[in-house]
């Protein structure tokens, strides 16, 4: 008796260590996220973003010229020497040209800032980890004062004994201090007690190291910190002038439609609407720039916010890493909603068929197999869709019937449609085993009432069992759901892994772009993001995010079914 | 007494275990996947004093975990291919730790497309306007017109960083690039895919279905005149005195003959 309630409890007390220790780490990396986003807003990156605002709203202009292009190109394929003299003689080349070197301009002024900006966040952190430096070697020399320093666990022995070493290395002519140097080096190890002397030397050594990094202190306080914006916003002025002036010289190109296809013409004049609008509104983004203020303060829900429905994710060593989940959430429920409208159908119909019309051996045989599929590793799942199952989606749509449809063929073997087909493969036995035992729950004497009222066979199950079983249908969609969107192996190999949120206005259809879920991110980044970094607490904490969405689905779940059986005692 | 025998071998091979030299090495798959374990081999082979006492634990899987585990003091050497970044090296100053960085071969990074791609040649701003994102249809840069499809090695590689530096002037990739796990795939993909765009190692670059592409006009073979040169690394910790053992594995990779090794696997040699 005891020996099965310790293991219940074990297993029980593990399972809630773990709960609480990843939500304590994704509200850590809140808070040390908080921190890094005040310090980026003090080295200016904000005014930053707003000039690449302005660049990507141009950028998005130019990419609608890059598609008349393409558009003009592929409508005369047999004859492409045609249509590039129709866009000499149009002027168009001269325009395109034009464009290219417009966004060239503006891209030159933000990497230059970035720089800058980087330049400015390693003066920061040099300041911090020398004031920290600074701290430690104060408190070590007044724990050997104190004779406390050899005792003391805490002492930051290998900090001094490192710099000990640095000075031996470079103070070899001077011979006395390298004797008391070596010496030093060999006690302090061992504990060995210091005799008052060395205590002074050491003390001695330890000031002039304090005073030295000071000096440092000193240097990088004088220079460029905090961010000027008054500097910022006169390079920003001469930026935007030639960009200005890019944009007005582009204007005064002729351009003669009449050797334009009538559709491209017709394409080109819209362009030239957006564009106009577009210089019409350029001053707000200079008025943004005067709007910021460098000390706003960042609140813990303006964080959260962020990193739920931001869309940048990415690491880079030298600067500041960004880490907004958003692309990965709304991965994660699209790849599974599109699983379940594959897998909810077939689950539940074969969970009807068996409870209402197949004889026992097939209901015997169809339940061998899905146990039977339910046990396949999922990796081999996801190794048959990267091998197989992705180059067959590509090859058929390549069939002339289906690559006619503007978007297709597609070229990409990894994609949102083959990841789900698979992981409706996982979800499908869930969701039948689910539902079917919901059918066996409902009284058979609603059924016979029917049947005895005259009412046939499908008449039956539309009006009757269909709505009294439904309950037990959405139990199981949400718990065939759940299981989906925790899967990783799948989704890490069939879905391309782009932080990509596919869009419904882009070719190829949506479900055939790329994008990541977070199981996949964690899987990914987990082995490489380096101990104590703000990447594994960024990572932490999308677990944490995962294990939200889970606990929340089976409460749901639990809720329903609930809520179906005490309807079904009534 | 059978029994008693194999349980003395095995108690006297821990014994030797534990007295051998363990040479840890940690980082870059660009150079841990094929030339530091050929490098290891011949230095056994080379070495037969060394052979019994020396062991080498390899683990590759990407430069930043070989940088962090020099600063952590965990490994003896530490793989890069790319320079430790500043935060990188504050971190090691507030640890008491000087990296050094010892180049031990060159490699070159090729940007390669489907061979059914017109394009032979791109400038650097065009391969940086393209994995940005800025350009997103072969229509753009020639007559040839599709959606382009950009590969990308993962985060943790120090190709990914290498390129972002010497590519794309430390921009961010573009959100649709797609990010694969090894040199190979990455091959694979743009193989099968006719508009595709990848960038990898020149020990890859043998398939008949891509094609290599060159850079300002120069190809990867023209040594330093091509822009996507970069420098591999050994990482040590300058502070810490290093075991015989592997001062003599790094002077082996540094020799005539480890050179030779890094030629024989598509590297350059640093002399």
């Amino acid at each position: 008796m005891n020996y099965f309630r310790i293991s219940a409890l074990g297993s029980l007390m593990i399972l809630s260590v773990i709960l609480v220790y990843i939500i304590a780490e994704g509200f850590k990396f809140v808070h040390l996220y908080r921190i890094d986003q005040i310090s980026a807003r003090q080295s200016g990156t904000e005014f930053i973003e707003v000039v690449e605002t302005q660049r990507n709203d141009f950028l998005n202009l130019k990419q609608k010229l890059d598609s008349i292009r393409a558009n003009w190109l592929s409508l005369n394929q047999s004859n492409i020497k045609e249509s590039l003299e129709a866009m000499h003689l149009s002027g168009f080349d001269k325009y395109y040209k034009a464009a290219q070197s417009i966004d060239l301009a503006l891209i030159d002024f933000i990497v230059s800032e970035k720089n800058l900006a980087l330049k400015r966040t390693v003066k920061i952190d040099t300041q911090l980890s020398t004031e920290k430096t600074i701290t430690l070697l104060t408190e070590n020399a007044l724990n050997i004062e104190k004779n406390s320093f050899l005792a003391n666990k805490n002492s930051n022995k290998e900090l001094i004994l490192k710099k000990l070493q640095n000075k031996l290395r470079e103070s070899q002519q001077d011979p006395n201090n390298a004797f008391l140097n070596q010496l030093l080096l060999e006690k302090i190890p061992k504990n060995t007690p210091l005799l008052d002397f060395e205590k002074e030397y050491l003390i001695q050594f330890i000031q002039l190291e304090i005073q030295s990094l000071e000096q440092d202190l000193i240097y990088l306080r004088e220079s460029d910190i905090p961010y000027n914006k008054i500097n910022f916003q006169k390079r920003y002025y001469r930026a935007n002038l030639s960009f200005k002036g890019l944009l007005e010289s582009q204007k005064m190109i002729e351009i003669d439609p009449a050797y334009m296809p009538p559709k491209i013409a017709k394409k080109f004049l819209n362009f030239q609407k957006h564009l106009l609008k577009y210089q019409y509104e350029l001053p707000k983004y200079s008025a943004t720039i005067e709007g910021i203020s460098l000390n706003k303060n960042i609140s813990f829900l303006d964080v959260i916010i962020s990193i739920v429905t931001g869309k940048d994710w990415y690491i880079s060593p030298e600067g500041r890493s960004q880490f907004e989940l958003g692309p990965y959430i709304f991965g994660s429920f699209l790849v599974s909603i599109v699983a379940l409208f594959i897998a909810a159908p077939i689950g539940i119909f074969s969970a009807i068929y068996v409870s209402r019309f197949s004889s026992e051996k097939e209901r015997g045989r169809l339940k061998q197999f899905f146990d039977f599929s339910s046990t396949i590793p999922t990796v081999l799942i996801g190794f048959f869709g990267l091998r197989i199952l992705g180059d067959l989606i590509v090859d058929i749509s390549n069939w002339p019937i289906i690559s006619s449809i503007p978007g297709f063929p597609l070229y990409e073997h990894l994609n949102i449609f083959t990841a789900s087909c698979l992981l409706a493969l996982m979800m499908v036995p869930t969701i039948y085993y689910v539902s079917e035992i919901g059918l066996r729950r409902l009284p058979k004497t609603i059924e016979d009432a029917s049947l005895a009222l005259g009412a046939s066979d499908i008449q039956t199950i539309q009006k009757i069992f269909l709505p009294t079983a439904f309950p037990s249908f959405l139990t199981a969609i949400i718990v065939g759901y759940s299981r989906a969107i925790g899967e990783t192996m799948i989704v890490l190999l069939c879905l391309g892994n782009s932080v990509n949120l596919p869009s419904l206005s882009e070719n190829p259809p949506f479900i055939f772009q790329t994008t990541q879920t977070i199981t996949g991110l964690i899987a990914q980044e987990m082995g490489e993001a380096p101990k104590d970094s703000l990447h594994l607490h960024a990572l932490m904490s999308a677990a944490c995010f995962l294990l939200i969405i889970t606990i929340a689905l089976n409460i749901l779940a639990r809720f329903t079914d609930e809520n179906h059986s005490r309807s079904l005692r009534k | 007494m059978y029994r008693l025998l194999s349980f003395l071998t095995v108690l006297l091979s821990s014994l030797s275990l534990s007295l051998a030299d363990t040479i840890i090495i940690t980082g870059s798959d660009t150079l841990g996947a094929k030339l530091v374990p050929l490098l290891s081999e011949a230095y056994l082979a080379e070495n037969e004093n060394a052979q019994n006492s020396t062991t080498f634990e390899i683990s590759a899987e990407g430069s930043n975990t070989g940088i962090a585990a020099v600063i952590d003091g965990t490994t003896s050497i530490g793989l890069s291919s790319t320079r430790a970044s500043q935060t990188e090296l504050l971190k090691a100053q507030s640890q008491g730790v000087e990296l050094a960085h010892i180049p031990v071969a060159q490699d070159a990074i090729a940007v390669i497309v489907n061979k059914n791609n017109p394009i032979e040649n791109l400038s650097l701003r065009v391969v940086e306007s393209i994995f940005t994102g800025d350009i997103k249809n072969w229509a753009a840069l020639s007559n040839y017109s599709g959606r382009i499809s950009a590969y990308s090695r993962n985060t943790s590689s120090g190709t990914y960083r290498a390129f972002q530096s010497l590519a794309l002037r430390k921009r961010n990739f573009a959100s649709k690039v797609l990010k694969m796990a090894s040199n190979e795939q990455i091959v694979a993909e743009v193989e099968k895919n006719p508009y595709g765009i990848g960038y990898v190692g020149l020990a890859y670059i043998n398939s008949p279905s891509i094609k290599v592409v060159s850079i300002d006009g120069f190809s990867p073979a023209d040594g330093n005149a091509y822009s996507l040169n970069r420098p591999l690394y050994y990482l040590i910790d300058k502070n810490r005195p290093l075991p015989e053992s592997t001062n003599q594995f790094i002077g082996f990779t540094l020799s005539p003959r480890g050179q030779k090794i890094v030629s024989s696997v598509n590297f350059i040699p640093i002399h």
